[in-house]
C-alpha cells in the first residue's frame, strides 16, 4: 500500500490501516522519542501521544509535506510536550537506560570495545540529554532520522536559516560537553580510525 | 579560535553535505590553513560518524496495541459524552423557555410598572405575581417560580430579575433554572469548555458561561491548575452546572512560559 492509499484509508478512520501505519514507523518514532527523553518511560509515553496526535488529526493532513515529516513533527512536539509535563512534576528520571544500550549493541566485537563503545554512545546520550529542547530537536531529526535542512524545517515550522544555525549550535554545544565529560573522543576517535582503517583495506 | 566561530555553522553543514559547491571549496581551501578549524571539523565528523553508529531501538513489547487501546478508550470516552447531549438540550430548552417568558413579560413589565410604582405602597406583592403567569401558559412555571423566591426574598418589584439589562447581574441561581454556578479567574477554561462542545449559556464584557455537563466538569478540573474550592466542586459535579469564565485573568497574569522560544530566534 502506497502513502497516498494508507493516508486515505486513515481518513476513513481505517483501524486496520492505523495499526499498518504504527508497524511502519514504531521504531523510528520510538527512537526518536527515546533520543529526546533520555528514558524509556517517557519516550513510550511521547511516542504513545504523537500516533493518538496523528488518529485525531488525520483529517487535517493536506499532504503539504510527506506523512513522515508530519509524523517527526508530531513527535518532536509530544516528547517536548512530556518533558515539560515531567518538569512542572519535577520528579527527576533517571537518564540513563542502561538496557537499552545493552540490547542495542551488535554482540559480535571484542568484550573491550563492547564496553567502550557503550561507554561512548552512553556519553553522547547524555549530551543530548543536556542541550536545549530546541537544538536537541534539530539535531536528531539531522543525525538520527537523516532529514535534510529543508525536511527539518518543513517538520519544525522554521527557517532554512534557523535549522542551520541551531544545528551548528547544537553541534558545538555537544561537543563542548563531550569535550568535558569522560573520555569521549579518545575512545570515539580510535573508533572512527578504526572504521576507516577497514573500509580503507575493504578496498 | 574566533575563525572557528565564524566558520562553525559552514564546518555544520559541510558535515551535513548541505553547502553548495562554491561554499565547499571555500570552507576546504580555510581548512586548510587553520589548525583551529581542522580539529574542530574533525571532532564534528567523529560526533557525526557516532550518531551513524547509534542504532536504532526497538519500540517496546505490545507498543501498538497500547496505542490502538488508547484509540478505543477515547472512542468509548466520546459515546458517553454524546449520551450526555440529550440532557444539555434539554437544559438549553428550558433555558430557551425562561429567556422567551422573559421577552414576553418585558412590554408588560413596562406598561405595568406605572401602575406596579402605585402598587407599591398598597404591597401588592402577591398581586404582581400571579400577574406574570397570568396567561396560564405552562412556559410560565418556570418563570413564575422564579418571581415568587425574588418576590419573597426581596421587597422590591418582582419584575426588577428581567429588568436588568447587564447579563452578569442575571445569572442568578434562579435564572440558571437551578444549576449550580461555578466562577473561574482562567480564561483558558473558556477553551476548553469550548472545544468540549459545551453551549454558551450567557456572555457580557467580563464573562461567558457555559452549561457543562458533569464529566465535562471533572475533565476541567483535571485539565487545569484551578483554585482548590473551584476544583473540588468542578471533581463533586453530578449533574450540568452553570461555569461562568473570566474573560481577562485577574491582576495577577502567569509568566510566559515558553523559556526557550526566545533565546535564539534572532539568529
Amino acid at each position: 500500500m502506497n502513502e497516498r492509499e494508507l493516508i486515505a484509508r486513515l481518513q476513513k478512520r481505517d483501524e486496520a490501516a492505523f495499526e499498518e501505519l504504527i508497524r511502519q514507523y514504531e521504531k523510528k518514532v520510538y527512537t526518536l522519542c527515546f533520543r529526546m527523553c533520555g528514558n524509556s518511560e517517557d519516550a513510550e509515553e511521547a511516542a504513545q501521544d504523537a500516533f493518538l496526535a496523528l488518529w485525531r488529526g488525520i483529517d487535517r493532513f493536506r499532504q503539504e509535506s510527506s506523512l513522515s515529516t508530519w509524523i517527526y513533527r508530531l513527535a518532536t512536539n509530544a516528547c517536548i510536550d512530556t518533558l515539560r509535563r515531567r518538569k512542572k512534576q519535577s520528579g527527576s528520571v533517571s537518564l540513563d537506560d542502561e538496557e537499552l544500550f545493552v540490547d542495542a549493541v551488535d554482540t559480535s566485537p571484542q568484550p573491550q570495545e563492547t564496553v567502550e563503545h557503550r561507554e561512548a554512545q552512553k556519553l553522547l546520550q547524555e549530551g543530548l540529554s543536556a542541550l536545549p529542547e530546541e537544538y536537541r530537536k534539530v539535531l536528531i531529526l539531522r543525525e538520527i532520522e537523516g532529514l535534510s535542512y529543508t525536511e527539518i524545517a518543513e517538520s519544525a515550522s522554521i527557517e532554512l536559516g534557523t535549522v542551520k544555525s541551531r544545528i551548528s549550535r547544537g553541534r558545538s554545544l555537544l561537543r563542548n560537553f563531550l569535550s568535558e565529560n569522560g573520555n569521549f573522543f579518545e575512545i570515539a576517535s580510535s573508533k572512527v580510525t578504526e572504521c576507516n582503517r577497514e573500509e580503507m583495506s575493504a578496498k | 579560535m574566533k575563525c572557528c566561530e565564524l566558520y562553525a555553522a559552514a564546518l555544520s553543514a559541510f558535515v551535513d553535505g548541505e553547502l553548495s559547491e562554491n561554499e565547499k571549496e571555500e570552507v576546504l581551501s580555510h581548512v586548510e590553513h587553520c589548525q583551529n578549524c581542522r580539529e574542530y571539523l574533525s571532532e564534528l565528523m567523529i560526533v557525526h560518524t557516532m550518531f551513524e553508529e547509534m542504532p536504532e531501538l526497538d519500540a517496546p513489547e505490545g507498543f501498538s496495541e497500547r496505542v490502538l487501546e488508547r484509540v478505543h478508550e477515547e472512542k468509548r470516552a466520546r459515546s458517553r459524552h454524546r449520551r450526555a447531549w440529550p440532557r444539555v438540550l434539554a437544559a438549553c430548552f428550558a433555558l430557551l423557555v425562561i429567556t422567551a417568558a422573559a421577552w414576553k413579560l418585558a412590554p408588560a413589565m413596562v406598561s405595568s410598572n406605572d401602575s406596579a410604582a402605585d402598587c407599591n405602597t398598597s404591597g401588592n406583592d402577591t398581586a404582581s405575581a400571579p400577574a406574570a403567569s397570568g396567561d396560564t401558559a405552562e412556559d410560565f412555571t418556570y418563570s413564575y417560580s422564579a418571581v415568587q423566591k425574588e418576590g419573597v426574598q426581596a421587597d422590591a418589584s418582582p419584575f426588577d430579575t428581567y429588568d436588568t439589562e447587564d447579563g452578569a447581574d442575571d445569572r442568578s441561581a434562579d435564572s440558571s433554572g437551578g444549576y449550580a454556578i461555578i466562577t473561574l479567574d482562567v480564561p483558558a477554561a473558556a477553551e476548553f469548555l469550548h472545544e468540549r462542545g459545551m453551549a454558551v449559556y450567557a456572555e457580557n464584557d467580563e464573562y461567558v458561561s457555559y452549561l457543562v455537563v458533569a464529566e465535562a466538569a471533572h475533565d476541567l478540573a483535571d485539565a487545569m491548575e484551578l483554585p482548590e474550592a473551584e476544583c473540588t466542586a468542578l471533581r463533586q459535579a453530578d449533574d450540568i452546572l452553570i461555569v461562568e469564565v473570566a474573560k481577562t485573568a485577574p491582576a495577577v497574569e502567569e509568566p510566559a512560559e515558553n523559556t526557550l522560544a526566545g533565546e535564539e530566534e534572532s539568529e
